[in-house]
C-alpha cells in the first residue's frame, strides 16, 4: 500500500518558492527553453523535469489569458506571478486527463436550435441541453488547448487587427468577456450576459462579437474553452505549490487560507487562528516517534485476510 | 477460470454493508464469508497520514471508482438519448477497501416514523388524492418502529455524537423535536460548532425553529466501541469528505467492522477484483460471482448466498446483468420490477449571504460541525395549504471550506464575473464571509424516473452500461420553492449585509455534483408485485440473493441515507445469521 509522504526537503522546497514569483515573471518576455523560466522542479534535485506541453508561442498566450483571469503585480500576486502557466503546462504534459474520465464511443451529436439537417445516428442532442450531460467531447484537453489558443488568435484578428497577447488589457478583457457569456449562455444563462458584459463588448454589442467567436472557434465550443482555461487558473492558484502553481502560496495567502494544518480547535472554530499558511509537505508527520515498521503495529492489530484477488 | 472453494457468503463490494454483515455474523458462528472489492487495500495507517491534498482528492477524485472502466449514462425523459457521465458531476461512488464510508461525511440519521409509512400516512392526512397520479411512492414494508433496535445498535457501534430529542416518548431539550422515539441516547455528545453555525442558531431560535446538532459518525471524544476497537476524537482538520481520516474518528468499515470481521479468520476480501456477474444454475438459483482480478484472470467463488453489497447503481446494475434462462430479464426482474421507482435527493444551497469584515473559519471543521432544523422535513408541518408534499432539512454553510472548488463558485450573485480584477479584490475580502443556507430534501418516486441497461454503452469489461431516466417534477419544483423562502427567512434574520437567492428549481442537471445519495432500483416491499425484495432485501424470484443499501428504499426522505442504510443491514444480518441458514433458499419472514 502507499507509503506515507516524507516531509524531508522542506527546507529546499520553501528556498525554492522564494524565488517562483520572479522566474514565472520571466514568461512574457519569451525565453527559448520551455522549463528554463520554471525552476521548481529542481527542488528535490532528482529526476527528469515533468514534460511539458506548450510552445514558446503558446506559453505566451497562455499568460496574456491567466493574468487577466486573475491579474497581479509584484506586490499583489496574480495568476501569472502563482506560476499557473507552469502549472497548466504540467498538468497538460502528463498526457491525458488529469481526472478519471469515461472516454468510450459513441459520441454525442449536437443539432442546433431549428436545424433541419437529418442526424446520422441516434445521439443526438440539441445544442440548449448539452449541458446538462457534463463533458461529452471525443477531443482531449490538449487538443482543446492547441486548437482552442489558435482560435483564440483568429478571434483576437478579427476584432482588433492583433494576436490576443499583444493586445491591451481592456481589449483582451473584452474577449475574454465574450466567451464568459457564450459559456453562461450554454448553461442555460440570460442570453443578453451580465450588465458588465454589455458595457464590456461596447456598442458592437454582444451578438456580433460571439458570432465572430464562433467563427473562429469553428468545430471547438468558445464555452467549453474559457471554462477549462477558468477551471484550470483556479486549480493552478490555489493547489499545493507541488503542483507547480500557487508559488509562495500566493493564491491561499490571497484568500487568507492557511494551508493543510493537523488539527484546530473548537475555539479556533469559533474565534480564528493564528495558523500561520503551510504547504502540503510541511504537515508534520502522524506518530514521529515511531519507527515506520512499529508504528503500523502499534497502531493497527494484523489485517490477514485482505490481499488481491 | 480460477474456480475457489464454495463459502457460505459472497458479496459483491467490500464496504459497509459488507462489513456490517461480516462483522455481525461471522463471530458468533462457523461460517466463511469472501467479499470481492474493486478498489484497493487502504487503512488509517499508514495510507492516510498525508492526505491533505484538495487537488488529488477532490478535483481528481483518488477515492472514486474508475470512470474510465465503468460510468452509467442518464437522460432527463424516454425521449431523448442518454449520454455517459465522462468525468465526474452528480454523485461520486466510492471504491477501495471500506466502500464510500470511508470517505463521507457522516451526517447519521434516522429517518421519521412517517417516512416509513409514507402512502399510507399521507392518504390519511390528506385524503386518497393527495398524491399524484404519475407519483409511485409507497410503504416500506417495515414500520420505524420494528428497525428502531437496529439504528440504536449502529450508532452505538458506530459511537455516534449528537444530542437526542426524543428518548421513549420524552422530548429532550436541545434535541431534535421531531425525531422518533430511540431507546437512549447517542453515545458521545455533539461535535463542537463553528462560528456561522451558532449565526444560524440564534436566528434560528429567534423565529421559533428548532435547531439541533447535527449527529455524526464522527466521534467527539476518545471511545472504545463494543467490538473493543479503540478510537480517536476528531481533530477538525477541514479535510473530511473525499478523505480517509487520519485519526480514524471518522466512522468507517476500516475504524470499525472489518477488525473483529477478520479476526474471524473467516473472512477474505479480494481487492482490485472486478465482479462481472452473479451466476445461476438452471433453476435460477445463484451459485456464485464471476469476477476479473487486477492481473486480468477470471475467477469464479461458488457461495451458498450471494450478496450484492455495492452502491445503488452497480447493485441495480448487478441484477440486470444476471440474464439467464431462468431470468431472462435478470435477477429480480421477473416481474420488471428491477429499476423501478430510482429516485435522489433535492440537495441545495440556493440562499447566499456575506458579512462585510466577518470571518467564519469555514475552512476548519467538517460537515457535521454546524446545528440544523427540521422543522419543514418529511411531514414535521402541515401540507394542507402547500402544493407539495414531502420536505427537507434546513442547515447553514458547514465546515471543511477548501479553496479550489469554492473560489469559482462562491460569489455567483454578487460579482457580474467570476474572474478579472473586481473578482479578486472579492474574493480576497470575503472568501471566508461568505456562508449561505442549504437544504437536502426528499426525492419521491415517478412512474417516467427508472434504470434499465443502455443499448449503446459498455464498460471496459463489455457489458452495458446502467442507464438513468430522471428528472425533477412539479412537487420537487414546489417543494424547492418553499424550502428557499424559509431558508431565505433565516439567513435575513442572520443579518447579512448582502444576499442573493436563487429562487426557481432547473432542471435535474447530470454535470453537477449534488449528491452521492442515488437511491431506490431495487425497492423491497411486502410482495412480488410491488417490489423486488422483502424487508430484508432477499429477492423474491431467488432467495439466496440478498441486496443491501440505498437501492432498497421505495423513495428517498430528507436525510442522508447512512444510517438507514446500516440499520437495515443490520436487521438483515441477524436474520442470516439466526435463521437464513436453517432452511437455505427459503424466504425469510
Amino acid at each position: 500500500m502507499s507509503e506515507p509522504t516524507s516531509s524531508e526537503g522542506g527546507l529546499s522546497r520553501r528556498a525554492f518558492l522564494a524565488t517562483g514569483a520572479a522566474a514565472g515573471g520571466l514568461v512574457l518576455v519569451g525565453v527559448a527553453a520551455p522549463w528554463a523560466t520554471g525552476s521548481h522542479e529542481e527542488h528535490d534535485g532528482q529526476g527528469e523535469p515533468p514534460p511539458r506541453f506548450f510552445t514558446d508561442a503558446e506559453r505566451v498566450t497562455v499568460a496574456a489569458i491567466v493574468e487577466r483571469l486573475v491579474p497581479g503585480s509584484a506586490g499583489d500576486p496574480g495568476a501569472r506571478e502563482a506560476g499557473v502557466v507552469d502549472y497548466i503546462d504540467r498538468k497538460l504534459g502528463a498526457g491525458g486527463f488529469a481526472e478519471p474520465t469515461f472516454i468510450d464511443g459513441p459520441f454525442v451529436e449536437v443539432v442546433e436550435e431549428g436545424s433541419t439537417a437529418t442526424p446520422s445516428g441516434p445521439l443526438v442532442v440539441a445544442r440548449s441541453e448539452l449541458y446538462r450531460y457534463g463533458y461529452q467531447s471525443e477531443g482531449t484537453p490538449q487538443r482543446t488547448y492547441r486548437e482552442g489558443l489558435e482560435a483564440l488568435d483568429r478571434f483576437a484578428q478579427s476584432q482588433f487587427d492583433g494576436p490576443f497577447h499583444q493586445l491591451g488589457e481592456d481589449d483582451r478583457d473584452a474577449l475574454l468577456t465574450v466567451l464568459d457569456d457564450i459559456q453562461q449562455t450554454s448553461e442555460g444563462g440570460d442570453d443578453q450576459g451580465t450588465g458588465a458584459s454589455n458595457e464590456a463588448t461596447g456598442p458592437e454589442g454582444g451578438g456580433e462579437r460571439e458570432g465572430a467567436a464562433r467563427d473562429a472557434f469553428g468545430e471547438l465550443s468558445p464555452g467549453q474553452f474559457f471554462s477549462t482555461l477558468h477551471a484550470d487558473t483556479m486549480e493552478g492558484m490555489f493547489s499545493d505549490p507541488s503542483y507547480g502553481g500557487n508559488q509562495d502560496m500566493v493564491g491561499w495567502t490571497l484568500i487568507g487560507f492557511p494551508g493543510p494544518q493537523r488539527s484546530y480547535s473548537p475555539g479556533e472554530m469559533l474565534g480564528g487562528t493564528r495558523k500561520r499558511p503551510q504547504p502540503h509537505d510541511h504537515l508534520p508527520p502522524m506518530n514521529p516517534d515511531r519507527p515506520d515498521d512499529a508504528a503500523r503495529e502499534a497502531l493497527e492489530q494484523a489485517r490477514r485476510g485482505v490481499k488481491d484477488g | 477460470m480460477i474456480e475457489h472453494d464454495p463459502v457460505d457468503i459472497v458479496t459483491i463490494g467490500g464496504g459497509m454493508t459488507a462489513s456490517i454483515i461480516a462483522a455481525l455474523v461471522l463471530p458468533s458462528t462457523d461460517l466463511r464469508m469472501v467479499s470481492i472489492e474493486q478498489g484497493a487495500e487502504q487503512w488509517t495507517y499508514p495510507d492516510f497520514q498525508h492526505n491533505h491534498d484538495t487537488l488529488k482528492f477532490q478535483n481528481r477524485f483518488a477515492m472514486m471508482q474508475d470512470l474510465e472502466k465503468v460510468s452509467w449514462t442518464w437522460r432527463p425523459h424516454e425521449g431523448v438519448p442518454a449520454l455517459p457521465m465522462r468525468q465526474y458531476g452528480s454523485f461520486h461512488p466510492g471504491s477501495g477497501l471500506g466502500g464510500a464510508m470511508v470517505h463521507w461525511t457522516a451526517l447519521t440519521w434516522r429517518f421519521n416514523p412517517t417516512d416509513f409509512a409514507y402512502r399510507t400516512h399521507h392518504e390519511e392526512r390528506y385524503g386518497a388524492d393527495r398524491i399524484p397520479d404519475e407519483m409511485t411512492v409507497q410503504d416500506w414494508p417495515l414500520s420505524y418502529d420494528e428497525l428502531e433496535p437496529y439504528y440504536d445498535a449502529l450508532e452505538w457501534d458506530m459511537g455516534v455524537s449528537g444530542q437526542a430529542g426524543n428518548i421513549n416518548g420524552v422530548r429532550i431539550d436541545g434535541g431534535n423535536p421531531f425525531e422518533g422515539p430511540r431507546q437512549r441516547g447517542y453515545p458521545n455528545p455533539p461535535l463542537a460548532s463553528m462560528a456561522f453555525g451558532e449565526l444560524f442558531r440564534g436566528a434560528a431560535e429567534r423565529l421559533d425553529l428548532h435547531p439541533f446538532p447535527t449527529p455524526a459518525g464522527i466521534l467527539s471524544r476518545g471511545w472504545t466501541d463494543p467490538f473493543g476497537n479503540t478510537r480517536a476524537a476528531c481533530l477538525y482538520c477541514g479535510f473530511c469528505t473525499r478523505y480517509g481520516c487520519e485519526v480514524g474518528a471518522k466512522t468507517s468499515p476500516i475504524t470499525t467492522w472489518l477488525p473483529p470481521a477478520l479476526a474471524t479468520e473467516r473472512y477474505e476480501v479480494r481487492t482490485r477484483s472486478h465482479v462481472l456477474r452473479i451466476e445461476t444454475d438452471a433453476d435460477g438459483r445463484a451459485t456464485g460471482v464471476r469476477y476479473v482480478n487486477a492481473d486480468g484472470e477470471e475467477h469464479f467463488q461458488p457461495a451458498e448466498v450471494v450478496m450484492s453489497t455495492a452502491y445503488t447503481l452497480e447493485n441495480i446494475r448487478n441484477l440486470l446483468l444476471a440474464r439467464s434462462n431462468a431470468h431472462p430479464d435478470g435477477i429480480g426482474n421477473d416481474r420488471g420490477m428491477v429499476g423501478r421507482n430510482y429516485t435522489y435527493q433535492l440537495n441545495q444551497e440556493p440562499v447566499q449571504g456575506l458579512w462585510e469584515g466577518r470571518n467564519f473559519n469555514f475552512y476548519m471543521g467538517n460537515g457535521c460541525t454546524v446545528p440544523q432544523v427540521h422543522d419543514f422535513n418529511s411531514d414535521n408541518f402541515d401540507h394542507s395549504e402547500v402544493d407539495f408534499i414531502g420536505g427537507g432539512r434546513l442547515y447553514p454553510s458547514a465546515g471543511q471550506r477548501e479553496p479550489i472548488g469554492t473560489v469559482a463558485t462562491l460569489l455567483e450573485g454578487f460579482t457580474d464575473r467570476q474572474w478579472g480584477a473586481e473578482w479578486k479584490a472579492a474574493i480576497a475580502q470575503h472568501w471566508d464571509s461568505v456562508g449561505g443556507i442549504g437544504f437536502e430534501a426528499e426525492s419521491p418516486a415517478y412512474e417516467g424516473n427508472f434504470c434499465d441497461l443502455d443499448p449503446h454503452y459498455k464498460d471496459a469489461y463489455g457489458q452495458p452500461l446502467l442507464r438513468i431516466t430522471f428528472d425533477w417534477r412539479e412537487n420537487e419544483r414546489n417543494m424547492y420553492r418553499f424550502l428557499t423562502e424559509r431558508g431565505t427567512e433565516i439567513l435575513r434574520a442572520m443579518n447579512p449585509d448582502r444576499m442573493t437567492v436563487t429562487e426557481e428549481l432547473g432542471g435535474y442537471r447530470y454535470d453537477e455534483y449534488q449528491s452521492t445519495h442515488a437511491t431506490g432500483g431495487v425497492i423491497m416491499g411486502t410482495d412480488p408485485g410491488n417490489s423486488v425484495t422483502n424487508s430484508y432485501g432477499q429477492v423474491w424470484d431467488t432467495p439466496n440473493v440478498f441486496v443491501t443499501g440505498a437501492a432498497l428504499f421505495p423513495q428517498n426522505a430528507g436525510y442522508n441515507p447512512t444510517g438507514t442504510v446500516g440499520a437495515l443491514a443490520y436487521r438483515t444480518a441477524e436474520a442470516i445469521r439466526d435463521r437464513y441458514f436453517d432452511a437455505p433458499g427459503e424466504l425469510l419472514t
